[in-house]
């Protein structure tokens, strides 16, 4: 069965409204270069229970995400936010959010390269 | 008698973009071109936004809400007093309600630039009633 495509058909739809295919190229590269560090960042603060770091980084990454319209990334990134902004113990946390979340990222890198490529790949064919 | 005088052309409204991610900026600049703003500026804190919009005055800043240093929510007071005219639209996926209760009118989430699109439009719309 195939998966479901981590980005959103409507917002996408939406970004092609504003710009030919250089532009949503710039967007998906622009989101592909500015992901990995504040990702890495997160992933080091839930590893060290650094509440305010973890719960910022995941505030940017979900905006960039809901930005370009990868929304399932977006909620999880969302429920982290949110338990790091509250009380709870980061161990506290649904071991299962945290699980699927590199899945998640992958999928979304995977998404934007492939979108970065149909973008250049229609560049070239409209030269 | 024809008048001498000829009507001046309409202002085009300016525009400052204020948010942490540049791929988020590149979005909004183009979808405030399209509704015919200047885009004057993307800027990603709060304390540049806030010179800016003291420099400039522009008719309208976009602004989010989580940012580095210093949080959008701290800048709209400051703004409202020296730049009255400015409207201040937070594009945040950030709790919105400080900000609005510190003078910003218009809350619009990130991943919608049709909605964005339909609010610079009324904005325009009304920033061209109001010079008239």
């Amino acid at each position: 069965m195939d998966s479901p495509d981590p980005l959103d058909p409507e917002t996408l739809a939406q970004l092609r409204e504003l710009g030919d295919d250089a532009f949503i190229g710039e967007l998906a590269e622009m989101f592909l270069t500015d992901f990995d560090a504040p990702f890495n960042a997160l992933l080091d603060a839930v590893a060290a229970d650094d509440r305010e770091t973890a719960a910022s980084k995941a505030h940017f990454l979900k905006g960039s995400s809901m930005s370009i319209g990868l929304l399932t990334l977006s909620q999880t990134l969302a429920q982290i936010e949110q338990h790091f902004r509250g009380d709870a113990a980061a161990a506290d946390l649904d071991p299962g959010v945290l699980a699927q979340l590199p899945t998640q990222a992958d999928q979304a890198r995977m998404r934007l390269r492939m979108l970065l490529l149909e973008c250049e790949d229609s560049g070239i064919s409209g030269r | 008698m024809a008048s001498s005088k000829s009507k001046a052309p309409p202002k085009t409204p300016t525009l400052v973009i204020c948010d942490d991610d540049r791929m988020t900026r590149q979005i909004f600049r183009s979808v405030a071109e399209r509704c015919g703003f200047e885009v004057l500026a993307g800027v990603d804190s709060a304390i540049e936004a806030l010179q800016l919009a003291t420099r400039f005055r522009p008719d309208v800043l976009l602004l989010d809400l989580s940012l580095p240093n210093m949080s959008g929510e701290d800048i709209v007071a400051p703004i409202r007093a020296v730049a009255p005219d400015c409207t201040i639209v937070i594009c945040s996926a950030y709790d919105p309600s400080a900000a609005i209760r510190n003078g910003a009118v218009y809350v619009v989430p990130k991943g919608s630039p049709e909605l964005l699109e339909s609010t610079l439009n009324d904005l325009r719309m009304q920033k061209a009633a109001v010079a008239v």
